[in-house]
């Protein structure tokens, strides 16, 4: 009886502990492509990041003098490669930019594509897009903007700029993918002028509202939207047969050259569903409407007779890839070159917060805003809409 | 037959046995009586439902209202600042000419208030799988029933068999978004037996667990995202953001207890082991127009066994009993996760998450060890003069999470100490009891690599908290009057404990009135 005791007491204490985990790590190594434009020199201690897309986690590693870059003891399951690189080429800041998916299952050599891009002197400092909530717990986004600033020492003409937006609300695949050198576009407005007509000073900017008023005191307006948008320089404006749209006639409206949806004003997704560029088509109005008439095209396998508008990449000045959430930035529908992140508002819709640019640095009391071409690191989220005031 | 059945026929069940039990026990029946049965029959502190019929003389049986308040600030961040907790609970042992039955039944009502980034019914439930959300301030409203079964009878003269059955169902909500609510099912079975040769008795019974928590978290505020976490275990988690989301928590558990017992005149002692293996599975879900995704995700696997030793021993004379025991737990865990990624499958290009693997991510052990001494002085067999108590607690516990490295471990000691008196007042008798508990932490390390937000605010906080050394004063009353006819005392007792700790402090609060027979 004893020996049976004592067979089983040592049976069940060296049964109760579970073993321990056997789990999987890998290493990970890219390689980064060098050619004329892109220089070893270049690319030698840029920063690359690892992000684990479920967990949200990341890992950082430094380009070696080789080029090559290692990470080590890498969990399985699916990532991005980022890398967002500036250096001075001369007068000009160059941009680096990597964003590259892929899953891990077993080590990993890859080649990591980097695309150079150049910063840009007009740049989208600020988007205002969630709207708030009304008194009575409704919505109201009549307060949206979109800030144009001059990031460079020289005046820059707005006029002839379109404001796009792309066509994708980014909550599927981008369908588009089959025309890697353009983006579509369901709305295009441009600034009025033939290039020389509305200047920014550098260090300035110009705001463009959806209605051009002070929405925290105007009886049509929200006493809980903080954004008062009567001195916009710009509005849309939507000559629509309701006539609902509000004009402002002290404000300049913006050019109608396409609008897919056409409804009875211009509304951007308030949960962050629109991503928007800059586009310089043309300063010559009837040049831009050739362009656009001539690049009109249909959704593939699609009865619809609604008609997108094809954009060469090279037209686009700025862009923005703002998306819901951080589940949809497997949406995303810039590619790298243009925007090689993604940027959101935290706080959700009606929650009266925007994007805006991080300050890089200010020279004699001009700010200069950080763009690398890279919204992800260059957008703060969720801050207060401040149009006009540059901190 | 479903739950609510289940749950009808048990409660008639449980009530025919208080009913049965109201004149049955051939001794008086005071609040003490429930503790001098664990004394007495070492075998109530097994699992082992055939211990039913050990109980002979004394068959205690009581009904029960109570009113708990739990108030401060010293506590985990997943538990309410303030609970307010209502119980109507009736128990009794009854015997016929060759069954002992044993029912039970609880009606709980409670209110937990501020609680923070819980989306659980019971967010300290060993496992490193919760759904959380990043709001903080909570209220959360349960109702939950219970009811416990137990008969067994002698088949041979050196045999006895039983059944034991225990049912818990509830529903816990919240009514601030995001507004989960909870469906909790919770049940045991367990059939054993006990063989007697001369002095020693050998007991078998077996054992099988079900839960079952179904989670389902609304915003009713429309165009709303809440980010909600699937937490895979020390600040790690999986991200969503929804409008809802639904998850699903199943654990089946089995296993055994053995016993083994010795007696000899005044002397009588009990060894156990108990074994318990358990698998939990975690499945996501999530649906309506503002979700990218309905599938069901399988999100992670806990594996587990759980290990208790246990010895109890009382030495027994007419005026007095001397018990001392030793209760050793060990839990240990082993986390999976599944990795998987959504993809359109199908000629249909349906959205379905698609598994990739699986990975051992987490390792956790909790081991618990208490070592105690009781000395009971009696009036007469079954009354109480008065006793004392002393009691330590070794606290160990540590789990770790592979790549990223986070590793958490802390190691505690408590020291309790308590007596009681029972004083005549005329017929009714009055008893004080007051206590002492001094927990300290000996040692902890709470080391990461990764520092998210559920690391900064749940993790790093709970374990400032379960490494803090704390003082806790007990003090209690009761007044039993003696009754005529049926019932044996009218009771009213209320307990206050005070724990201070951190420069904080909680207080529980309890009244309870009731009569026992």
């Amino acid at each position: 009886m004893k020996k049976i005791l004592y067979i089983i007491s040592v049976v069940l204490i060296f049964s109760s502990c579970m073993k321990d985990p056997e789990f999987n790590a890998y290493n990970v190594e890219f390689n980064i492509p060098t050619n004329v434009e892109i220089t070893l020199e270049s690319i030698v201690g840029a920063k690359v990041f690892l992000n684990n897309v479920e967990k949200k986690y990341s890992q950082e590693a430094i380009v070696d003098a080789e080029g090559n870059v290692k990470f080590t003891m890498v969990e399985p399951g699916f990532y991005t490669a980022t890398m967002s690189h500036q250096y001075e080429d001369g007068l000009n800041n160059s941009n680096l930019n990597a964003m590259f998916e892929f899953s891990v299952f077993a080590e990993v050599k890859e080649t990591l594509p980097v695309i150079l891009s150049t910063s840009n002197p007009l740049i989208i400092k600020e988007f205002y897009y969630s709207g708030t909530k009304t008194p009575a717990n409704k919505s109201y986004y009549e307060g949206q903007y979109i800030e144009i600033y001059n990031n460079s020492a020289v005046v820059q003409y707005a006029d002839g700029l379109s404001i796009v937006e792309h066509e994708s609300t980014g909550t599927k695949t981008n369908i588009w993918e089959f025309l890697p050198d353009d983006i579509v576009v369901k709305m295009i407005w441009t600034i009025p002028g033939d290039g020389d007509d509305v200047p920014i000073n550098p260090g300035e900017s110009i705001v463009i509202a959806r209605d051009a008023f002070d929405h925290k005191s105007d009886p049509l307006g929200n006493p809980l939207s903080s954004v008062d948008l009567g001195n916009a320089d710009f509005e849309f404006w939507v000559d629509h047969p309701s006539g609902r749209d509000i004009d402002n006639p002290a404000v300049p409206n913006m050019l109608e050259e396409l609008f897919t949806f056409r409804g009875i004003d211009v509304t951007f997704g308030v949960s962050g569903t629109s991503a928007i560029a800059l586009a310089r088509i043309s300063n010559d109005a009837t040049e831009r409407a050739d362009y656009i008439n001539n690049h009109l095209i249909r959704k593939p396998e699609s009865t619809s007779t609604r008609l997108y508008c094809t954009l060469e990449k090279s037209l686009i000045v700025d862009a923005v890839e703002v998306i819901r959430d951080e589940a949809r930035a497997q949406y995303k529908r810039f590619s790298p070159d243009l925007d090689a992140g993604y940027t959101y508002i935290i706080a959700g819709s009606k929650s009266g917060k925007c994007i805006r640019r991080k300050v890089k640095y200010v020279v004699d009391g001009r700010v200069v805003y950080q763009d690398t071409n890279n919204s992800t690191v260059d957008f703060e989220k969720d801050v207060d809409p401040k149009p006009w005031i540059y901190e | 037959m479903n739950k609510k059945k289940i749950l009808s026929v048990l409660f008639i069940l449980n009530m025919g046995i208080t009913l049965m039990a109201a004149s049955d026990s051939l001794q008086k029946v005071s609040l003490h009586s429930f503790e001098l049965i664990r004394l007495q029959n070492l075998w109530l502190n097994s699992s082992n439902p055939a211990a039913f019929s050990q109980m002979h003389d004394l068959l205690p049986g009581i009904i029960n209202a109570s009113y708990l308040i739990e108030d401060g600030k010293y506590k985990r961040v997943q538990r309410g600042d303030k609970i307010n907790q209502f119980n109507f609970n009736t128990l009794s042992y009854a015997k016929t000419k060759n069954f002992n039955v044993y029912g039970s039944f609880n009606y709980e009502r409670n209110v937990e208030k501020g609680l923070d980034f819980s989306n659980v019914d019971d967010p300290f439930r060993l496992s490193p799988y919760h759904l959380i959300d990043t709001i903080g301030n909570d209220e959360y409203s349960r109702e939950f029933f219970s009811v416990v079964a137990g008969i067994s009878t002698p088949i041979k003269k050196n045999l006895i068999l039983g059944l034991g059955m225990d049912f818990r169902v509830g529903l816990s909500v919240q009514d601030r978004d995001p507004r989960p609510v909870n469906k909790v099912f919770n049940m045991t079975v367990s059939p054993g037996i006990i063989y007697t040769k001369d002095k020693l008795k050998i007991g078998f019974n077996m054992l099988y667990k079900y839960y079952n928590e179904e989670i389902e978290v609304r915003i009713i505020q429309e165009n709303t995202d809440a980010t909600f976490f699937s937490t895979h275990g020390l600040g790690l988690a999986i991200s969503h953001e929804s409008e809802n989301f639904n998850r699903l928590q199943k654990r089946n558990s089995a296993g055994f207890d053995f016993q083994l017992a010795f007696s000899k005149k005044k002397f009588e002692t009990l060894f156990g082991s108990k074994f318990l293996y358990y698998k939990e599975t975690n499945g996501d879900g999530r649906k309506a127009s503002g979700a990218i995704w309905s599938a069901i995700k399988d999100d992670s696997k806990l594996k587990g066994i759980q290990f208790d030793i246990y010895n109890y021993t009382s030495i027994k004379s007419k005026n007095h009993i001397k018990h001392f025991g030793f209760e050793l737990n060990v839990n240990t865990m082993l986390g999976i996760e599944i990795i998987q990624h959504l993809e359109r499958v199908g000629q249909n290009q349906l959205d379905q998450w698609v598994t990739y693997g699986e990975e051992e991510k987490y390792k956790g052990e909790d081991i618990k060890m208490n070592v105690f001494f009781e000395y009971l002085k009696l009036k007469n067999k079954n009354e109480r003069n008065y006793s004392f108590k002393f009691k330590g607690t070794y606290h160990s516990f540590s789990e770790q999470y592979y790549i990223p490295m986070q590793k958490e471990n802390f190691k505690n000691l408590k020291l309790s100490a308590s007596i009681d008196k029972n004083l005549m007042i005329g017929k009714s008798t009055f008893s004080l009891s007051l206590g002492f508990d001094y927990k300290f932490n000996l040692d902890g390390e709470l080391n990461l690599t990764d520092y998210t937000f559920i690391a900064e605010k749940i993790l790093a906080p709970d374990y400032e908290f379960l490494t803090s050394d704390y003082y806790a004063p007990k003090m209690g009353f009761a007044l039993e009057i003696p009754m005529k006819k049926v019932f044996d005392q009218y009771f009213i007792k209320s307990n206050v404990n005070i724990y201070k700790g951190n420069g904080q402090s909680r207080t529980i609060f309890s009244i309870s009135t009731g009569i026992t027979f």
